[in-house]
């Protein structure tokens, strides 16, 4: 007996169902795709138990007829492909013909449609696959397709569903996410007859971005759109400070399709640069539109991922559309928010009586994110009025809208590195050489690394001879750095310098970060209020006067709003 | 306690014991000053445990006793008041009435018996040294201590014995990596002074007794378990050593230089304050050439622009260019005396050496930036 064998149809689509279709949220996406791809300009969705019991797409796009509808559940049958070079250049959401069959195999399904020309339309169903009825039947313009019962012809799979709860999270996430970047069509989410989020047709992103967002991120993000021959780029990026430790909310679009691309997060990365501590992720929505000849999207059944053909554009670009946006955008000396708001001092007085909604409009209606040009031109150069310092490690200044606190070490190693970085640009690190050498003894990795980057450390101002052994003698050390623990700053360096290629740029940088952090004032230095002036001035010719080199927030902001709120002067 | 005394008594030493006292301490009582009265004396204490004052003076005792007054204040009111005689009563729970017949203070003081005793070393060898000479050494070193502890730690002045053409002298050097300066003077009967193997003295020790030792006349200071002791009339100065190390500096002092050029102090010092004008955080090094009977002396700062100045000196010598920190010149002319220095150089990363001949000696090591 043959040990190989062709797989009955029946299994072989369950198996290829389980690539597309693996829990309710996945149908759901599926589905909304499909009614996207039919130009319908409303889509309701209604699910119950998670969308274990039932998801039911209801649109009002072109409509199937009876044999459209009955080829629609044939695997491969689409309309939106017709040969191969078509899928070099998907404009659609789906191509695969795969979607409807996949479902219709793993579910009990009906489909009814019809088509704003036919007086009539069809109702279909279908259960594990198999043709069950077609009937005609009086139906409204578009399709409505229900999906009862997912994975009741696959017990194994139905146990890995999750609690009703969970799938209904990854609904209403999925939801979302396919919603955003559709202002134009009005969708509505029901759980059980309840409204979950119901999305009117607007021409703004903004309302979108609030569901999917919070209130309080959408309103603070910036907006940036930039352009060149076959790319576009908009971006709405949350402030660097309102950044989370996972990637979870950097939502990037390619052609409206939301896609997970390691590539373009780490440009997003990238382009905040500095201004995100290590391991953490932006708050950020990436709409990328390309040509589509120049972008496959069929990588994965699931279509969640993309090739770019010419990656290093796209990457490129976002780097630099984020970099500098984020660089016009946030000021040390006003928030972003007073700008729109308008000075607090305006506002009279400060007294309790003041009508109660006037806060409230300010922050609950929804603040369009201001444009970058508008904010670079309203840009007043104000300087803060120095307060004092908090323990001796923060300064307290007052600026038009409240108070600012700035951590004054973070502050003053942004300055050192990037005075280090242009000194390094214009290839002038002044050395002092020592007159008795620091003698250093180094494991036998770090002697290593220290012979291979010697060439560059000596650009930094770094003289280190090889004694013989692990010993290596510091003859010079740069000039700008005062009052340094060698031994602490050479092994921190070296620690830095150890785990990345020896790119001549990467290694400067990392020596400038360290060298910065070890030539800043501390923590719990006292200042006295010229140097603190002196210090704010320097600041603000920064280049991200916002962070320190390691990402960590320079300063804070506390508008009067916050401090009266605290005060419960109002509520 | 209670004594009557005359302002300019006391005046003197309270003022002077102003800078040792702390002002921040987390300890109180080492802001205050004690006052011991005793037989026809009072004795004036002040302390911040590294470094202890003490000196007595003749004042009316009336009733003997110790009260700790802040230091500060002490000062204050003696620097206010027009009146000189004076008046101060310890009374209960430990307020202290003081009056100078005009004015009258309350003064909430510290309990006396908590004051750090103070223990004078016995039997401590002393010598006698002129104070201006220990005053000139002190001078001329001082400046290239390390500002603040960190990398070497070198917060102090290494001061050591050394014998050489016969003669027995005492040695003061310092170096804060970048620069050094050391200063040999003899002195009658070293040889008995109990310094084996040299010590370190800190900054602030050294400060306090450069106000002892520059009022001119002899002071006695002498060496026992980890002090300093310095003592003059009336006056008892007590230094905690500090325990670092101090680096083998010889190795570090070129035994000749090939270039040598002779300059007028003023001149050079007056230079370097012009170059220092266009020097930064980021750039703060002067660039000097030798070339042709030319001295040339370059500051570039791309951030401010750039100065120049040449003077004339005698050299022949082939294109000799290294970078300084015109700073570290800056402290060193300034300390020195002579008219006209000597400048050697070896190459541009060796020191430059600074000598003269009214500065009987000295020397000044400042090492070169590369640019």
């Amino acid at each position: 007996m043959n040990t190989i064998h062709i797989l009955p149809e029946k299994v072989a689509s369950q198996i290829a169902a389980g690539e597309v279709v693996d829990r309710p949220a996945s149908v759901v996406r599926e589905l909304i795709d499909n009614s996207i791809d039919a130009a319908a300009d409303r889509i309701f969705v209604r699910i119950e138990m998670g969308g274990k019991g039932l998801i039911k797409v209801n649109d009002n796009g072109v409509g199937m007829s009876r044999d459209d509808i009955l080829l629609c559940v044939e695997r491969y049958a689409t309309s939106k492909i017709e040969t191969a070079s078509d899928l070099f250049s998907v404009k659609s959401f789906g191509f695969r013909g795969e979607a409807l069959p996949s479902i219709a195999s793993v579910s009990r399904t009906e489909i009814v449609s019809r088509p704003k020309d036919q007086l009539a339309g069809h109702r279909l169903k279908i259960a594990g696959g198999r043709l069950i009825s077609i009937e005609e039947t009086g139906a409204p313009a578009g399709t409505i397709i229900e999906v009862r019962n997912l994975f009741y012809n696959i017990p194994a799979r139905r146990k890995f569903l999750r609690a009703v709860r969970t799938e209904t999270d990854h609904i209403i996430d999925v939801f979302s996410r396919v919603a955003l970047p559709f202002p134009g069509i009005a969708f509505k989410l029901e759980d059980a007859g309840k409204t979950i989020m119901n999305l009117p047709a607007s021409d703004q992103h903004i309302q979108r971005l609030h569901s999917l967002m919070g209130r309080k991120v959408a309103g603070a993000m910036i907006e940036v759109q930039e352009e060149n021959h076959d790319l576009g780029i908009s971006a709405y990026l949350a402030p660097p400070d309102l950044s989370r430790t996972r990637g979870d909310r950097l939502f990037v679009y390619v052609n409206g399709r939301n896609i997970r691309d390691r590539l373009v997060t780490k440009a997003v990365l990238d382009g905040y640069g500095q201004r995100l501590m290590k391991g953490q992720y932006p708050q950020a929505v990436i709409f990328i539109e390309i040509d589509p000849s120049k972008v496959d999207v069929n990588i994965h059944p699931t279509k969640q991922e993309v090739r770019f053909h010419n990656s290093r554009d796209v990457f490129q670009s976002i780097v630099s559309t984020v970099g500098k946006a984020l660089g016009q955008s946030f000021h040390p000396y006003i928030s972003p928010k007073s700008q729109q708001e308008g000075s607090f001092f305006q506002k009279e007085a400060l007294s309790i009586s003041e009508p109660v909604w006037k806060y409230y409009q300010t922050e609950q209606s929804p603040v369009a994110p201001f444009k970058v040009e508008e904010h670079e031109q309203s840009l007043i150069k104000e300087t803060p009025r120095v307060i004092g310092q908090l323990g001796n490690t923060y300064i307290l200044c007052q600026v038009t809208d409240g108070l600012l606190m700035v951590d004054q070490h973070a502050a003053h190693e942004r300055i050192v590195y990037e005075n280090l970085k242009n000194g390094a640009k214009s290839s002038r690190i002044e050395a002092q050489t020592l007159l008795i050498p620091f003698r250093l003894e180094l494991s036998t990795k770090e002697q290593r690394i220290v012979l291979e980057n010697r060439d560059q450390l000596n650009r930094l101002g770094i003289e280190l001879d090889h004694f013989g052994g692990n010993t290596f003698l510091l003859r010079s050390v740069p000039a700008i750095l005062k009052n340094v623990e060698w031994d602490a700053f050479l092994s921190e360096l070296i620690t830095e310098l150890e785990d990345d290629k020896l790119d001549d740029d990467i290694v400067l940088d990392k020596a400038l970060t360290v060298m910065a952090c070890h030539g800043a004032i501390r923590a719990g230095h006292p200042m006295t209020h010229e140097e603190i002036s002196h210090l704010l001035s320097e600041l603000e010719e920064m280049e991200i006067p916002t962070n320190c080199p390691h990402g960590r927030p320079i300063f804070k902001h506390f508008t009067y709003y916050e401090i009266e709120k605290m005060f419960k002067r109002i509520v | 306690m209670e004594i009557k005394f005359d302002r300019d008594q006391i005046f003197k030493c309270v003022s002077r014991v102003q800078s040792i006292i702390e002002r921040k301490s987390n300890m109180p009582i080492l802001s205050t000053i004690l006052l011991s009265a005793k037989g026809t004396e009072v004795r004036i204490s002040a302390t911040d445990l590294e470094i202890g004052f003490q000196q007595t003076v003749p004042v009316n005792v009336i009733q003997e006793g110790s009260v700790a007054i802040s230091g500060r204040k002490l000062f204050e009111i003696l620097k206010e008041s027009r009146k000189s005689s004076f008046h101060i009563r310890e009374k209960e729970n430990n307020w202290v009435y003081m009056s100078d017949d005009v004015a009258r203070f309350d003064l909430a003081c510290l309990p006396a018996d908590e004051y750090p005793t103070f223990v004078e070393p016995e039997g401590v060898q002393m010598i006698e040294v002129e104070g201006n000479i220990l005053s000139e050494m002190i001078n001329k070193t001082v400046y290239s201590v390390t500002i603040e502890e960190a990398g070497f730690k070198l917060s102090g002045v290494f001061t050591e014995k050394v014998a050489y053409e016969g003669e027995t002298f005492l040695r003061m050097v310092a170096t804060d990596g970048h620069r050094l300066s050391m200063i040999d003077k003899p002195i009658p009967d070293l040889e008995s002074l109990d310094l084996p193997n040299g010590v370190m003295i800190p900054k602030k020790g050294l400060n306090e007794l450069n106000k002892l030792a520059a009022e001119g006349g002899p002071v006695q200071i002498g060496l026992k378990q980890k002090n300093f002791v310095v003592k003059k009339g009336t006056a008892i100065l007590v230094i905690r050593l500090l325990e670092a190390k101090f680096p083998d500096y010889h190795a570090v002092i070129p035994s000749e230089e090939k270039h040598s050029i002779e300059l007028e102090r003023i001149l050079l010092l007056e230079a370097m304050r012009k170059m220092l004008i266009l020097s930064n955080e980021r750039y703060r090094a002067v660039r000097i050439a030798l070339e042709d009977n030319i001295m040339e002396l370059v500051s570039t700062n791309p951030d401010l622009g750039e100065a120049q100045e040449k003077i004339k000196v005698d050299y022949q010598g082939e294109r000799l260019e290294a970078g300084f920190n015109p700073r570290y010149f800056i402290d060193t002319l300034q300390s020195m005396e002579s008219e006209t220095v000597f400048l050697g150089f070896i190459d541009n990363s060796k020191p430059c050496i600074l000598k003269g001949d009214a500065d009987q000696g000295f020397l000044g090591l400042i090492m070169p930036m590369r640019l």
